[in-house]
């Protein structure tokens, strides 16, 4: 597969807080005919049955960034809190999920819990730091003349996913298959939907 | 000012916690002017001399005064402080570096490590037009109605200024980049001829001398950042609409920790020649503050209240501490615990004196003239002795909006704890590495000085149960490390927790020797305990081998007023005193001192005095009340135990005082209320005497 010629020398960066959506837009984004740097390593499992989509070397990002090379023409997954090392030079367009916090923080806790994990945070705790990622996102990740940034709503993704697709297809210069990527949503894989409870004498 | 009743009508406070932030009509231009540093040791000779007219015309048509600097008295803490009206454990800046939460190491603690708004995002989201450069910790810049320069806006990381882009996030709006990126200075573009002013006799220096090639090399950098800082503020109050302006220089700071040592006299270990050719550096750097200012000054008009002020102050005298003043291990030494605070233009009284200033009540007092509440979560005070027509300061809970997912600015979790367990909730999911024992070591040292600070500062906010908690978990994590130990030490004694104290002194004695500073501590403990005479033998015995040491002679001057011994007591902090004249507890102790001796108006006198160089100090808040009921001034002692309790809560003694005092004024219900308080927290007192 190769890349769109507007992405030819262009990174284009997934990222937004762990299980705010960003394997989905990885799987749209090969739909719709991005190549991805993944290697593997990861493999599906419960919370992710079709993948992480995952590349190991981003995990040692801020001390290695030779591998970013490899990116160009080709979609990555780098979580929020690494993103934000990014090296400012590099040409790149960045596509920020933004899901409900709680469902984030509900989805994390599922997943440390499948794993036997408790996790070292409360659950208000949690999701007050990972507030605070978003509000970092929000400072720091600007246009540049390098690199645009487009922050994408995980619920508009869910509920509207060709109008989400098309965005996306835009954002990234055209030339993507939006009937595909809007195909890769299952709404059945959407299972923390954050519901309010119902009154009891309503 | 805003009137009382235009004030009530644009604050209204609401009765809960409110939702919106309180708006204003701006009827002020406010312009709020940061010199890391100076201080009016150094500044005072210039002014009397004619050559910072610019200062000298706000002082004379307003008010000056000193500002107290908070400990742990480090910039990024302290001018966190000075924009948040918080102590450093409030707000969150603890350090120059945090561990960074990714698990790679440190950074620069910065605007995504505050806890909370700044008074640019309170002044911002109440609708004015509001600037701020380049403050200490404000990158990356924040989101604000108005221009935002971090302070890594001037910085120039590159040997060279082609090509020098602007640091990552270092100006807000994104739009007022380009013009504010041209307006920076290399140290590359600083000529020989602009280092003159401040070294006379560079062109005689032999530059191939390391030394000297970096004090020159330090010094354009400074100058070339302080420029880029200035064109920044200048070009906003030239082309942008604004209501409100803060800029921080950090040159006299910087400056300082490479050229003070040189100013005259000639310190030991520094050579005459150095003193000659580098010996005003600092006069002249406070004069280049100086014409930048009165550009300021013009280009914000006379219609604006103007306030300078530092954070601490810098040794300039015999009292520097050393040779050499840019160490990291003694450079918070030579920072002295008065800063500077000036203030001029419309609502401010001319030419007068102010005192009891603190860098906590900048944010209050800004946010009153602009007619703004006042947030009680604040620990500052309005300076409303500075205010022409103080009027009803208003408040309000608090600013911040803990509902609110989206907190500005605040990006990472402060806390070292808080941070380590976000980094191992993502290591555990699988999306993040742990890093390698190096870095892990230099995190951990990281997260411990953020810790180590945040003790101190619970401790100077009189919080020292909290802080002996964390201070004992500290200590278990450095057996070795001397002063965690002694931080426990400290913590403990001032929680009250005397057997615990004694325990660890006795523990850190046995592992890791004796030293001056544990010497001092079971003096010390030896005097809560009852036990004057063995901690005067000690102290003696420690005078013999420090007779200069002024903490030493205090500490004897209190064991002595605890031997009720009031005329050796007054002699002592006579002497302390004479060395160090704006020692603000050596004056409550004179105060004390003289009050029992019944010098009861000279008693009064220096207890004010206490309080004028610092306002936070419970002790000396109640022996004022004492003298004041001394001399018959019942309202006025009520006041000044009131204030020393809501500094101190929970002191019998002020209790005591005030059942009498609320008696005495037949206000039978207050008296009723201390003598049930003195109940709760002494049963075995007697509630009467």
């Amino acid at each position: 597969m190769t890349a769109p010629a507007a992405l030819a020398d262009t990174a284009v960066v997934v990222s937004g807080l762990p299980r705010s959506g960003t394997s989905l837009l990885m799987a749209m984004l090969q739909a719709g005919g991005v190549p991805l740097l993944t290697d593997g390593q990861r493999a599906p499992d419960t919370d992710n049955p079709r993948g992480y989509f995952e590349f190991e070397a981003v995990k040692a990002l801020r001390t290695d960034a030779a591998w970013l090379a490899e990116a160009r023409g080709k979609a990555v997954k780098i979580v929020a809190p690494l993103v934000f090392q990014l090296p400012p030079a590099l040409a790149c367009r960045i596509l920020f999920l933004e899901r409900d916090l709680d469902e984030v923080v509900a989805s994390q806790t599922a997943m440390l819990a499948r794993k036997g994990i408790t996790s070292p945070l409360s659950p208000s705790a949690l999701k007050a730091a990972l507030a605070r990622q978003v509000a970092q996102a929000r400072v720091v990740l600007t246009d540049t003349a390098q690199r645009r940034v487009c922050f994408v709503e995980h619920r508009r993704l869910i509920q509207s996913p060709h109008a989400a697709a098309r965005s996306i297809a835009d954002f990234l210069g055209g030339g993507l298959n939006v009937a595909a990527m809007a195909a890769v949503v299952e709404p059945g894989l959407y299972r923390q939907r954050h519901t309010q409870a119902a009154l009891p004498f309503s | 000012l805003l009137s009382l009743e235009a004030g009530r009508a644009l604050i209204r406070p609401p009765a809960f916690e409110r939702t919106e932030a309180p708006r204003v009509t701006p009827q002020r231009k406010i312009l709020l002017v940061g010199w890391d540093s100076a201080d009016w040791r150094l500044i005072s000779p210039l002014l009397d001399r004619g050559l910072m007219p610019a200062l000298s015309g706000v002082i004379e048509r307003g008010v000056m005064g000193n500002l107290a600097s908070l400990e742990p008295m480090l910039s990024p803490l302290i001018w966190t402080s000075i924009a948040t009206g918080k102590f450093p454990h409030q707000h969150g800046v603890l350090g120059f570096v945090e561990p960074d939460p990714l698990g790679g190491g440190i950074r620069n603690v910065g605007s995504t490590t505050r806890r909370g708004k700044a008074l640019w995002n309170l002044l911002s989201e109440s609708g004015l037009a509001t600037h701020v450069v380049s403050w200490y910790a404000s990158h990356p810049a924040e989101t604000i109605r108005g221009v935002c320069a971090s302070d890594r806006f001037a910085l120039a990381p590159t040997p060279t200024a082609e090509p020098w882009p602007l640091p990552e996030g270092a100006i807000q709006p994104a739009a007022a980049a380009a013009a504010l990126a041209q307006f920076r200075l290399h140290p590359t573009e600083i000529e020989a001829s602009q280092l003159l002013p401040f070294i006379p006799r560079a062109a005689e220096l032999d530059q191939r001398d390391p030394a000297v090639a970096g004090r020159l090399t330090a010094l354009a950098r400074i100058l070339a950042q302080t420029a880029s800082v200035q064109a920044a503020a200048t070009w906003i109050l030239e082309t942008q609409p604004w209501d409100f302006l803060g800029v921080y220089f950090r040159a006299l700071d910087d400056l300082g920790h490479h050229f003070m040592p040189f100013r005259p006299p000639c310190l030991p270990g520094v050579s005459e020649t150095d003193v000659a050719v580098y010996g005003n550096v600092m006069e002249a750097a406070c004069c280049f503050h100086d014409l930048m200012l009165a550009r300021l000054l013009h280009l914000a008009g006379p219609d604006t209240t103007v306030i300078v002020i530092s954070d601490h102050g810098f040794e300039s005298g015999a009292q520097r501490p050393g040779a050499v003043a840019n160490e990291p291990e003694t450079m918070s030494g030579w920072h002295r615990q008065f800063g500077i605070l000036a203030a001029a233009g419309p609502g401010v009284r001319r030419d007068e004196r102010i005192y009891g200033c603190s860098v906590l009540d900048l944010t209050p007092t800004v946010l009153h003239l602009f007619g703004l509440p006042v947030g009680r979560d604040m620990a500052g005070k309005v300076l409303v002795n500075a205010l022409e027509v103080p009027g009803e300061v208003a408040r309000i809970p608090t600013w911040e909006n803990p509902a609110s997912d989206a907190a500005p600015a605040v990006a990472a979790p402060a806390n070292a704890g808080e941070e380590a367990a976000l980094f191992e909730h993502l290591v555990a999911l699988g999306y993040m590495q742990r890093p390698d024992a190096d870095t892990e070591r230099q995190m951990r040292r990281a997260a411990d000085e953020i810790t180590f600070n945040r003790i101190t500062s619970l401790v100077s906010a009189g919080q020292a149960g909290e802080a002996s908690v964390e201070a004992r978990r500290l200590a278990e994590r450095n057996p070795t490390e001397r002063r965690h130990r002694l931080k426990l030490v400290q913590a403990l004694l001032h929680a009250g927790h005397l057997s615990e104290a004694r325990d660890e002194l006795a523990v850190v004695e046995t592992e890791l020797g004796h030293c001056p500073n544990t010497g001092r501590m079971i003096a010390h403990l030896l005097m809560l305990e009852g036990n004057p005479a063995e901690a005067l033998r000690r102290l003696q015995a420690a005078e013999s081998e420090a007779p200069d040491d002024m903490r030493l002679h205090e500490q004897i001057g209190r064991v002595l007023l605890q031997q009720r011994r009031w005329r050796d007591a007054e002699q002592r902090y006579r002497r302390v005193l004479a060395a160090e004249p704006e020692n603000p507890s050596a004056c409550v102790g004179l105060a004390a001192a003289l009050a029992r001796q019944n010098h009861n108006v000279e008693a009064a006198q220096w207890a004010l005095t206490a309080l004028g160089l610092q306002h936070f100090l419970p002790e000396g808040h109640f022996q004022l009340g004492a003298v004041l009921t001394k001399l018959n001034f019942p309202e006025r002692a009520i006041q000044a135990f009131e204030t020393g309790l809501s500094m101190r809560p929970g002191h019998v003694p002020a209790h005591r005082f005030l059942a009498r005092l609320y008696r005495h004024i037949g206000h039978t219900d207050r008296a009723a209320h201390h003598r049930q308080r003195i109940r709760e927290l002494d049963p075995s007192a007697p509630a009467e005497d």
